[in-house]
C-alpha cells in the first residue's frame, strides 16, 4: 500500500480513521524517536493492546510508521522518510493543534464509526 | 586542573564529592524514592555533556514520555530541542522488551544510534522496568550484566536510575554490578519539612566524600551542598598556636583589656550565652567597629531580617547603612523555614573566596544546630567553620544560646569548645534581686586573660561596656565565681558516685 507517498496532511487525516490511530500519530508526532511494540505502546498509551497493533499495522502499511518483524515483537516507529514526516507535522498542527480541533476531530470518527456500524 | 579520566557530571557540588566527577566509562546507578529527583540528575548530565564537553548522549526513558522530560527540561533553561536538532542528543521512548531485543542485535536501532552519533553518555531511566520483563532475580542479573557489559566495552559513562523504597536498607544486586552507586533521599527535618540528600554508597577505584549532603532543586537545575569536612581537627594542642600575633580589636575595649590587647586575627570566637544577654550586640559592635577602620564584615542573620538588624544597631549608635553602601558590610540573611546549613556553609565560601573579607559573624548557630540531620556534625560543621575564616585570615565571631542553667564547666566541655580559639560566655545573673549581666573569657588560645567574671551593661546610642574593675558589687562577683566552680564540682562528684554505685 503507498497510501500517503508523496501526500498531504489531507491524505494523513483519510488515514487516521479512528482514534487509536489518531492517538498513536500524536504520540509519535510528540515523541518521534519512539520505539516500541504493539504491548510497550499499548501501556504508552493507556489503551487496548489488540486495537492498537491493529491500528498500528494499518499506519504501517499505509508507510506512516515502519515495522521492524512480525507479530508480538514487531517494533514500530515513526517512518524515516522526510515528506510524510512532514505531513504527519502538518496534520497535527491543522487539525489537532488545539484541544477544541481534537475534540471536533475525534466526535466526527465516533459518528463516522457510529454510521459504519 | 580535573584529569581526563573523569567525567565532569557538571552537577554543581557533585563533582566536588566524586572528587573530581565520574570515571570514564563507569556506569553509575542513582537509587531514589520518587521525588528525589534522579530523572532530573540524569537530564542534567546528559545536557552539560553534550553543551560542554561534546560528548553526545543518549536517553532512553520507560516510563516518562520524552515531550514531559523537555518540557521539565525547560523550566531549568535547559534547551534540549536544539541539541537534539545538532544531534548531540538523542532520546528513544520504548519498553523495556524492545530495549533488551535491540541491544542484542547488533544492527538495532540501539547500537546503530551509539556508533552513528558516536554516544559517549547515556541515561536509561529506570532500570526497575527490566522487572516488566521478567521477576526472575538470575535472568534480571544477566540482562543488567549484559547491558553493563555493552557501555563498558564502548567507554560509555552511563547513569542508571533505580526506585528503591526510602528505609530500604538491603542491598539490589545492582548495586554489586555497577561501578558506583548513588542515594538520593527525601526525609522530613520536621512535622512541616522534607529535605533531599544524597550519599555516594560506593564508587569503584577512586576516593569520595562519605556521608549525606544537601540536595536542592534550584531554578537551574540540582544544585549540591557537600557537608563541610575540616581538613584537620586537632585537639591535642598541636593546633592551638595562633594563627597571627596581630591583635585586633573588638570595638569594646573592657573586652580587648580581658582579652590581654584584643583577640588575634584569624581567631574563631564562640559567643555563648543566655538569650538576651547580649551576645548579637557584641557580634555587631564588633562587626561595625572592623568596617568603620577598613576592614570588611560579612554578618550572617537567621532570625533576624537585614532592616531588623539595621534598626538593632541604630538603637546603639551603630549606623550600618553608609557601611552596606560603601560595601564594607555584607549581610547573608536566611530564614528559619527551609533553612539549610550546608548551603550556608557553601554560600558563606563562596562569598569570602569572591572579596577579602576580615571579619565575619554567624547569628546563630543554635538555629544551625537543630537542622544539621545528624548531631555528631556539629562539630565538624563548626570546625569547617573556623578552618574556612582563618583560611581567609577572617577573624570570626560564632553566637550560641546555651540554657539559664547550663554552668561554665559544661560550656567548656562541649563538643565545639574544642573546636574554637575562644570562648566568651555571656550571662543574665540574679544580683540582688536584679537581673544582670555579665561576661567572661573561658577560653582564649595562645594568650593570658582575665579570668574573672565581670560585669557589663548595654547603653543606648553607646553598645556594650564592660566594667573590668569590679565596678558595683566585687564581692558578689567573685562569690558567684566561686559558686559556679562549686556547683561544676558538685555534679562532677555526684556523677563519680553515680558511676561507682553502678
Amino acid at each position: 500500500m503507498d497510501a500517503c507517498k508523496g501526500k498531504s496532511a489531507a491524505q494523513i487525516a483519510l488515514i487516521a480513521d479512528s482514534i487509536v490511530k489518531v492517538e498513536l500519530l500524536l504520540f509519535f508526532h510528540s515523541n518521534p524517536m519512539a520505539m516500541d511494540t504493539a504491548r510497550g505502546l499499548s501501556m504508552w498509551l493507556g489503551m487496548d493492546m489488540r486495537a492498537v497493533e491493529k491500528a498500528a499495522d494499518e499506519l504501517a502499511d499505509a508507510m506512516v510508521l515502519k515495522r521492524y518483524g512480525e507479530g508480538e515483537d514487531a517494533v514500530y516507529t515513526l517512518t524515516d522518510d522526510p515528506e510524510v514526516k512532514r505531513a504527519v507535522v502538518e496534520f497535527v498542527s491543522t487539525v489537532l493543534s488545539s484541544k477544541e480541533k481534537r475534540s471536533a476531530f475525534l466526535r466526527r470518527l465516533l459518528c463516522e464509526e457510529a454510521k459504519g456500524r | 586542573m580535573i584529569s581526563d579520566e573523569f567525567v565532569r557530571t557538571g552537577i554543581p557540588g557533585v563533582d566536588e564529592i566524586l572528587m573530581g566527577g565520574i570515571l570514564r566509562g563507569d556506569t553509575i546507578l542513582v537509587q531514589g524514592a520518587p521525588g528525589t529527583g534522579k530523572t532530573t540528575f540524569g537530564l542534567q548530565f546528559i545536557y552539560y555533556g553534550a553543551l560542554h564537553c561534546n560528548e553526545p548522549g543518549l536517553i532512553v526513558t520507560f516510563e516518562q514520555f520524552p515531550k514531559q522530560m523537555l518540557r521539565d527540561a525547560k523550566h531549568f533553561g535547559w534547551d534540549f530541542e536544539t541539541l537534539i536538532e545538532q544531534r548531540k542528543i538523542h532520546i528513544i521512548a520504548t519498553s523495556p522488551h524492545v530495549f533488551q531485543k535491540q541491544l542484542q542485535s547488533p544492527d538495532g536501532i540501539i547500537h546503530r544510534t551509539l556508533a552513528e552519533m558516536d554516544i559517549q553518555r547515556v541515561f536509561i531511566d529506570s532500570i526497575t522496568h527490566f522487572q516488566r520483563i521478567t521477576t526472575d532475580e538470575v535472568q534480571l542479573r544477566e540482562m543488567v550484566s549484559g547491558l553493563l557489559n555493552m557501555l563498558r566495552q564502548r567507554e560509555i559513562t552511563a547513569i542508571l536510575t533505580q526506585e528503591v523504597q526510602q528505609a530500604e536498607q538491603s542491598f539490589t544486586f545492582e548495586e554489586y554490578t555497577v561501578d558506583a552507586v548513588i542515594r538520593l533521599s527525601l526525609e522530613p527535618v520536621d512535622r512541616a519539612q522534607r529535605k533531599r540528600f544524597i550519599e555516594v554508597l560506593k564508587a569503584r577505584g577512586q576516593a569520595f566524600l562519605p556521608g549525606r549532603h544537601s540536595l536542592a532543586i534550584e531554578s537551574t537545575g540540582i544544585r549540591v551542598y557537600p557537608a563541610p569536612h575540616p581538613i584537620l581537627i586537632s585537639t591535642d594542642g598541636a593546633d592551638n598556636e595562633p594563627p597571627s600575633l596581630t591583635r585586633i580589636r573588638s570595638g569594646v575595649p573592657g573586652l580587648d583589656r580581658m582579652l590581654g590587647g584584643g583577640l588575634y586575627e584569624g581567631f574563631c570566637v564562640l559567643l555563648a550565652g543566655d538569650v538576651g544577654a547580649g551576645k548579637s550586640i557584641l557580634a555587631r559592635q564588633f562587626i561595625a567597629y572592623g568596617a568603620q577602620h577598613n576592614e570588611r564584615g560579612l554578618y550572617v542573620t537567621i532570625r533576624e531580617t537585614p532592616e531588623q538588624v539595621i534598626r538593632a544597631a541604630e538603637t546603639i549608635g551603630l549606623e550600618l547603612r553608609p557601611l552596606i553602601e560603601n560595601d564594607m558590610f555584607t549581610m547573608l540573611h536566611y530564614s528559619l523555614g527551609d533553612l539549610d546549613p550546608y548551603k550556608i556553609f557553601w554560600d558563606i565560601r563562596n562569598l569570602v573566596s569572591s572579596k577579602p573579607f576580615k571579619r565575619a559573624v554567624i547569628d546563630s548557630l543554635s538555629d544551625i544546630q537543630p537542622n544539621l540531620m545528624e548531631a555528631a556534625t556539629f562539630r565538624d560543621y563548626v570546625a569547617a567553620l573556623r578552618q574556612l575564616f582563618r583560611s581567609h585570615g577572617i577573624t570570626s565571631m560564632l553566637t550560641f544560646d546555651i540554657r539559664p542553667t547550663t554552668v561554665e564547666q559544661e560550656l567548656i566541655e562541649s563538643e565545639i569548645a574544642v573546636v574554637v580559639d575562644a570562648i566568651l560566655a555571656l550571662r543574665l545573673r540574679n544580683i540582688h534581686d536584679h537581673m544582670r549581666k555579665t561576661i567572661t573569657v573561658l577560653k582564649m588560645r595562645g594568650s593570658d586573660h582575665d579570668d574573672g567574671i565581670r560585669s557589663m551593661r548595654i547603653e543606648p546610642g553607646e553598645g556594650m561596656i564592660v566594667e573590668t574593675g569590679f565596678e558595683g558589687m566585687p564581692s558578689f562577683l567573685r562569690r558567684l565565681q566561686q559558686l559556679s566552680m562549686e556547683v561544676a564540682r558538685g555534679r562532677q562528684g555526684f556523677e563519680t558516685e553515680g558511676s561507682e554505685a553502678q
